[in-house]
């Protein structure tokens, strides 16, 4: 079966290889990225409560 | 407003860039499963075959040309679910990667009103309004005279705060972006059951695996006989014990799979006309708010 090749990203300080890297590593990975939004969206919601 | 606005845009850019890479790994995680499934089940057929081969008195090289034919036509079978799971999951994400870029537009757009609530702010008109409504709000709580009471009530009550429309507008933005907000996440929940639904679509490509190729348990007594048939009838008796049996299994497995693949693309269509549907009424309140 030929999936799709999705190659490198770099997150919270290191290179993950999507294509090899373990469940557990890409389930880390989500669960980084959400964090950083949920921190992203606590900073915009900070900004916007200025105006 | 300068500053507010440069924090705000390189905010933006950040979670940007987040979105963006939360859509990879969630594809890469899709892609994970599914190959670890497929794996799995391609060994157990491998296995199975090789195991009835042995069984039968036959040496894999001499049976090699049915392993791959019947090898390749279950990869083609896990291909076509593949394919049609990641269609509808590439469609999921295209309609995410929309409404992000929409709620990035609506925070754009309040910052363009804020900057022209700034400028108002120092414009002639809202300083005439600061004194009218001073001097209005002045008469009415001083004024003895009914009359002028009256008067007085009646133009503070009319006076438009230049400030109003976008005020109403903020408001209305803010409520879009959360309104896209709500829709994507029902759509990140749709990417996970899209992943749980191929592995099913995956698992039942597998269910045809029945007891009839099952691999038989031999003893030293049925060995001896099945060494003794083989040289006589081995291959006949495992073309038609094994590899007919398997082929009519795959044959079932591709109707099956033709049908499956039938349902996912109406699926896809539907899924994608009811998200659509939902950005429809994201934007209908946001019109309806700002009129």
């Amino acid at each position: 079966m030929n999936s799709e090749k999705l190659g490198e990203v770099f997150v919270d300080g290191r290179i993950i290889n999507l294509d090899n890297a373990s469940m557990e590593m890409l389930e880390s990975t989500l669960g980084v990225l959400s964090k950083q939004k949920e921190s992203s969206i606590v900073k915009i919601n900070k900004i916007l409560s200025e105006i | 407003m300068g500053k507010f606005n440069e924090r705000l845009l390189n905010e933006l850019t950040e979670m940007s860039k987040t979105e963006a890479l939360t859509l990879q790994v969630q594809f890469a995680i899709f892609n994970k499963r599914l190959n670890e499934f497929y794996s799995d089940k391609m060994g157990v057929i491998v296995k199975n075959f090789d195991d009835q081969a042995s069984f039968y008195g036959k040496k894999t090289e001499d049976c090699i040309d049915s392993k791959n034919s019947i090898i390749s036509k279950y990869n083609s079978e896990f291909q076509k679910i593949y394919d049609a799971r990641k269609e509808q999951f590439y469609n999921v994400v295209a309609e995410i990667q929309e409404m992000q870029g929409n709620q990035k537009i609506a925070m754009a757009n309040i910052m363009k009103v804020n900057a022209e609530i700034e400028d108002l702010a120092d414009s002639s008109a809202y300083k005439e309004y600061v004194q009218n409504k001073a001097e209005f709000e002045n008469v009415v709580n001083t004024t003895l005279n009914k009359a002028e009471f009256d008067k007085y009530s009646a133009l503070l009550e009319n006076l438009k705060d230049p400030f109003d429309s976008h005020y109403k507008t903020l408001y209305a933005l803010a409520e879009k972006y959360d309104g896209y907000q709500a829709v994507i996440a029902e759509c990140e929940k749709k990417l996970i059951e899209i992943g749980n639904a191929a592995v099913a679509d995956f698992e039942s490509i597998v269910k045809y695996r029945t007891a009839g190729v099952a691999i038989k348990k031999s003893n030293v007594f049925s060995n001896i006989i099945n060494k003794i048939m083989s040289i006589f009838g081995g291959k006949a008796r495992f073309d038609k014990e094994v590899v007919k049996k398997m082929e009519s299994e795959i044959a079932d497995v591709e109707k099956a799979n033709n049908e499956v693949v039938d349902v996912v693309s109406s699926q896809t269509v539907s899924l994608v006309s009811r998200i659509e549907a939902a950005r429809a009424e994201v934007n209908a309140a946001y019109n309806s708010a700002v009129e």
